[in-house]
């Protein structure tokens, strides 16, 4: 398969790296001294696989033409920049490994709507100080239909990331398990980006469970005011708070996915707050802002999910014009 | 006049320094290694004013008798413990310089209903390493009776406030500017306690700019329903923001108040984010907590205080864990 990996973070090196070794025609796009470093070390990737690639660095993406299948790993705010740089290439398919639910659309508004595979990413790692991707976590990459159903290049794609040792599978709703992942993103996003806590503390402490039960209601509704149908997804059993009445019911649910952190990972940090303590852009704008923007087109309430994108985004405004 | 000034901290340095130098007879009660720190070196204030008072400072409340004025200053959360130790004391007149509308009900329970006054203060200070109080505000105490009349013992003790180089404000409107003070304090706290942003750069952002605005016109809605009438707490014109026909209109007030900040104090934090910063605990319960506890009574959505509430809880909890 013609591969063009656009971004050479730990996602799109992980992925780069591993779909070149399973013998893909790989192009990875990458920037500045990033680049520089993949084409004189090659792209290597520790922890749960262990590989150094040769694979192809391109830094001008005019030299692409045309790919099989595009996946798009940059952060949110770098993807109008990105698919500017892309919009010629002629693509059978595309996906991104992005958080939020506008990258299918703006992959559509690049690529046309017959290209795009929506896809959810519980696939994670880092690059580190010394320039290896350091793969961490390869639960799975889901992919399927945005209109519904399994396709056969839905399953290709699967079949080709399995092949190349990414764990994935296909979804015949693909709308509705973006939901699902995004309910729970989006309240450990605003709790432990504003309280700086790891995801332990802010699902046993009361006054945050009670905070990310709300919140979990909130794009719950939002979801199905969308016409998803988003299901729970363990271990935060807080999303079936959603069917719980009362606000004591909806806490002990999500105390419950407290106990589940202090068993399995008591260290374990949500991405926008290790960006932010690593002094990066935060993911804002294409996540929380979306769903703010959704639920005033569809006139769903989303009280405290503005409020908390209204403190992250001006907070993430400040720090940068500090700087 | 015999004065008990409870609490140590900035604001209790700066009334018992200034008491004590106008020639008051003044007891500081005082904790610790702040008290062994003042009874060596005297109650020193640089600033707006330039002090070194030999104020008599108290460790054991209880060989205090009585006082004609009590002004407590300690932080919100250690006024039972405060009042507690203070309680065998006849008070006069008792007044509190907290933030909040719990204070004057928690001190009638000590020392009786007679005895406070309703109060709010516009002055502060921070106490620095070396022990020295940086007097750096002096807007104004404003000061009524409960039943929201001004009596002769409140215009004598404007008149000793004012004497001893304190601004001092009687007014038959404490309730209101007490809520006027309250809204803001409130706004603030949550919006720039959250994003650990300064006072400007939190309002003249165009996001944090409206959170604010939105606790503020949560709170003040609840200031109204209990009777307050909203004004001007400098440079917070919180009256015009609750007059604004919508949230969007109540904006270029507030981030007027931004652009005023950032003209004289660029770098401005409200306490409740330097108390965050210093690892302090926070004054949360007797303000934000209060506020959602009264809108709850006269079912006034406040959903935006709640989050705020809710994760500035956490955070404190969670930081003495």
């Amino acid at each position: 398969m013609k591969i063009i990996v656009m971004g050479a973070g730990a996602l799109g090196s992980i992925s780069a790296a591993l779909l070149h070794e399973a013998g893909h025609d790989v192009a990875l796009v990458a920037r500045g001294s990033r680049a520089e470093h993949l084409r004189a070390n090659g792209v290597r990737v520790e922890g749960l696989a262990e590989v150094t690639a040769a694979v192809p660095i391109v830094t001008e993406t005019a030299t692409l033409s045309d790919a099989d299948l595009l996946i798009m790993t940059v952060k949110t705010f770098d993807t109008e920049a990105a698919l500017r740089q892309l919009a010629h290439v002629k693509l059978a398919s595309c996906l991104s490994l992005q958080n939020g639910l506008m990258k299918d659309d703006q992959l559509a508004a690049t690529f046309g709507k017959e290209a795009v595979l929506g896809a959810i990413a519980n696939f994670s790692g880092a690059v580190r100080d010394d320039g290896v991707a350091l793969f961490t976590v390869n639960a799975s990459i889901t992919v399927g239909e945005p209109a519904g159903g399994v396709s056969p290049r839905a399953q290709a794609v699967v079949d080709a990331l399995n092949g190349a040792g990414i764990n994935a599978h296909t979804s015949a709703d693909i709308v509705s398990t973006s939901w699902s992942k995004l309910i729970i993103w989006a309240g450990m996003a605003i709790v432990s980006t504003l309280t700086r806590e790891p995801s332990v503390r802010v699902f046993s402490d009361p006054d945050t469970a009670m905070l990310l039960a709300r919140i979990h209601r909130e794009v719950q509704t939002l979801a199905e005011a969308e016409g998803a149908a988003p299901e729970p997804v363990p271990p935060y059993s807080s999303a079936q708070s959603l069917a719980a009445t009362d606000e004591a019911e909806m806490l002990r649910l999500a105390l419950e996915t407290g106990a589940f952190f202090r068993e399995n990972a008591p260290l374990h940090k949500h991405s926008m707050l290790q960006d932010l303590e690593r002094g990066k852009c935060l993911e804002v704008g294409e996540t929380l802002g979306d769903l703010v923007a959704r639920g005033k087109r569809r006139g769903v309430p989303v009280p405290t999910v503005e409020a908390g994108y209204r403190m992250i985004v001006g907070m993430d405004r400040i720090r940068r014009a500090a700087e | 006049m015999k004065i008990v000034v409870m609490g140590a901290g900035a604001l209790g340095s700066i009334v018992a320094a200034l008491m004590h130098a106008a020639g008051h007879e003044v007891a500081l009660v005082a904790r610790g290694a702040r008290a062994e720190h003042l009874k060596t070196h005297g109650v020193a204030l640089e600033g707006l004013a330039t002090v070194k008072a030999a104020v008599p400072v108290v460790t054991d409340a209880s060989t205090l008798r009585e006082a004609d004025l009590l002004v407590l200053t300690v932080k919100t959360f250690d006024t039972a413990a405060a009042l507690e130790q203070l309680k065998h004391i006849k008070v006069r007149a008792a007044l509190s310089v907290q933030n909040g509308m719990m204070k004057e009900d928690q001190m009638a329970a000590a020392f009786g209903r007679d005895a406070v006054l309703l109060s709010t203060s516009n002055f502060s200070g921070g106490v620095r390493a070396d022990g020295v109080t940086q007097f750096t505000v002096n807007l104004g105490y404003t000061i009524g009776e409960l039943d929201g009349t001004v009596s002769p013992r409140v215009r004598d003790i404007c008149t000793l406030f004012e004497q001893a180089g304190l601004k001092a404000i009687a007014s038959a409107e404490t309730l209101s500017a007490a809520w006027t003070k309250l809204t803001m304090w409130c706004g603030s706290a949550v919006a720039c306690a959250l994003t650990r942003a300064t006072t400007p750069g939190v309002f003249q952002d165009p996001d944090g700019l409206r959170v604010g605005a939105r606790v503020m016109r949560e709170a003040g809605a609840v200031a109204v329903a209990e009777g307050a009438t909203l004004g001007v707490v400098a440079p917070y014109d919180i009256a015009a923001m609750m007059a604004a026909p919508d949230e969007t209109s109540a904006l270029p007030y507030l981030r007027q108040a931004g652009a005023v900040f950032a003209q004289n104090m660029p770098q401005h934090k409200p306490s409740i984010l330097q108390a965050l910063e210093a690892g302090k605990r926070l004054e949360i319960e007797e303000t934000l907590g209060d506020v959602i506890a009264r809108a709850g009574r006269h079912g006034v959505p406040v959903p935006t205080i709640d989050a705020g509430y809710r994760l500035l809880a956490a955070i404190d909890r969670l930081a003495r864990a």
